[in-house]
C-alpha cells in the first residue's frame, strides 16, 4: 500500500513539473512575438562608433530614426566626433548611399585650430570636404 | 595708485593682443577641404590675420600648421577687393596675399589711398618686409612702373 501510495505521489509530482513546464512555455511564446513584433527603427539617446581607415567616428544623437536603408535622421543635439574634429549640431541627416551628411541647423566645430560656427554644414565622405552654409565665421587661435 | 591701475590696463591689453586671432567670416558659407589644407569663402568675405584685414566677395586660403596651430600663408581674393594694411588701403579686382614673403599682388583696377596719397594703375606689388609698392600701368604700347618706398 506503501509502495502504492509512493508511486502514485511521483506520478502527481511528475505531472505537476510536466504542466508547470507547459504553462511557463505557454505564457513565455507570445511575450517572445511581442517583443519582436514591437522591433523599433528609433532609438533615444543614441550613441554610435564607427571604426574606419581614419580612425574611430563617434556618432551621438538625442534620438535616432532609421528612414530606410539608405537614410537616418539624428534627432536633437547631435554631435559628430573624430580625431581631427568635432560637428555639434541638430537634426543631421545621414545619407549612406550618397555619402552625405548634413543639416539645415546652427552648427559648431572645433577642430586643433579653431572654431568655426554656421548655419548648417554638409560632409561629403567621398571628398572627405565640409561645406559650411549660410553666414560662416572661423576664428583660429593663431598667435 | 593711478600707477596700479595703468599697470593693469597695460597687462590686460598686452595680454589681448598676444592672443589676437586670425579669422574669416562668410554670408554664403565657408568650405573646409583638409586634405588639400584649404578655406574656400564666398559672398562678403572677411579675412583678417595679425597683418592684415581684407574683403572680397570670394577667397580661398591655403594654410599650413606651426606649432599644433593653423597659420594662413597665402589667401586669394576675387571680386570687389580691399586690402587695409596700417594706414593703407588697397583695392582692385583680384588679388593675392603670401605671408611667407610678405607679398601682397593686386590685379584690375587698382588703387593705393594712404592720408599721403591716391594712386590707381593696373598691376600692384606691396612689398611688406621692404615696405615697398611697385604700381605698373599697361597702356596699348607702353608700360609705366614706378616704385614707392617710404622710410
Amino acid at each position: 500500500m506503501n509502495n502504492f501510495l509512493k508511486r502514485v505521489n511521483l506520478n502527481l509530482v511528475i505531472i505537476l513539473l510536466l504542466l508547470s513546464q507547459f504553462i511557463i512555455f505557454y505564457f513565455n511564446s507570445p511575450t517572445e512575438r511581442t517583443a519582436f513584433n514591437n522591433r523599433s527603427d528609433s532609438l533615444e539617446k543614441f550613441t554610435t562608433m564607427i571604426s574606419n581607415e581614419k580612425g574611430v567616428d563617434i556618432i551621438t544623437s538625442d534620438k535616432m530614426i532609421k528612414i530606410n536603408d539608405d537614410k537616418t535622421l539624428l534627432i536633437g543635439n547631435t554631435s559628430l566626433k573624430n580625431n581631427e574634429y568635432k560637428i555639434s549640431s541638430q537634426n543631421v541627416t545621414v545619407d549612406s548611399q550618397n555619402k552625405i551628411t548634413s543639416s539645415s541647423d546652427k552648427t559648431q566645430t572645433i577642430n586643433d585650430q579653431g572654431t568655426l560656427k554656421s548655419e548648417g554644414f554638409e560632409y561629403d565622405q567621398n571628398t572627405d570636404i565640409i561645406k559650411f552654409n549660410g553666414e560662416s565665421e572661423f576664428y583660429s587661435n593663431e598667435d | 595708485m593711478k600707477i596700479k591701475i595703468s599697470l593693469i590696463f597695460f597687462l590686460f591689453f598686452s595680454y589681448s593682443e598676444s592672443f589676437s586671432e586670425s579669422y574669416i567670416k562668410a554670408s554664403n558659407g565657408i568650405t573646409w577641404d583638409k586634405n588639400n589644407m584649404t578655406y574656400s569663402a564666398e559672398g562678403n568675405v572677411e579675412f583678417k590675420n595679425d597683418e592684415i584685414k581684407a574683403y572680397a566677395n570670394k577667397m580661398k586660403a591655403f594654410y599650413n600648421i606651426e606649432n599644433e596651430k593653423e597659420v594662413f600663408e597665402i589667401v586669394n581674393l576675387d571680386t570687389d577687393v580691399k586690402i587695409y594694411y596700417d594706414n593703407e588701403i588697397f583695392s582692385s579686382n583680384s588679388a593675392t596675399y603670401n605671408k611667407l614673403s610678405s607679398l601682397i599682388t593686386l590685379y584690375g583696377d587698382v588703387s593705393i589711398v594712404s592720408p599721403e596719397r591716391y594712386l590707381s594703375g593696373d598691376e600692384l606689388i606691396v612689398d611688406l618686409k621692404n615696405n615697398t609698392r611697385t604700381l605698373k600701368t599697361i597702356g596699348k604700347e607702353s608700360l609705366a612702373e614706378a616704385l614707392i618706398k617710404d622710410e
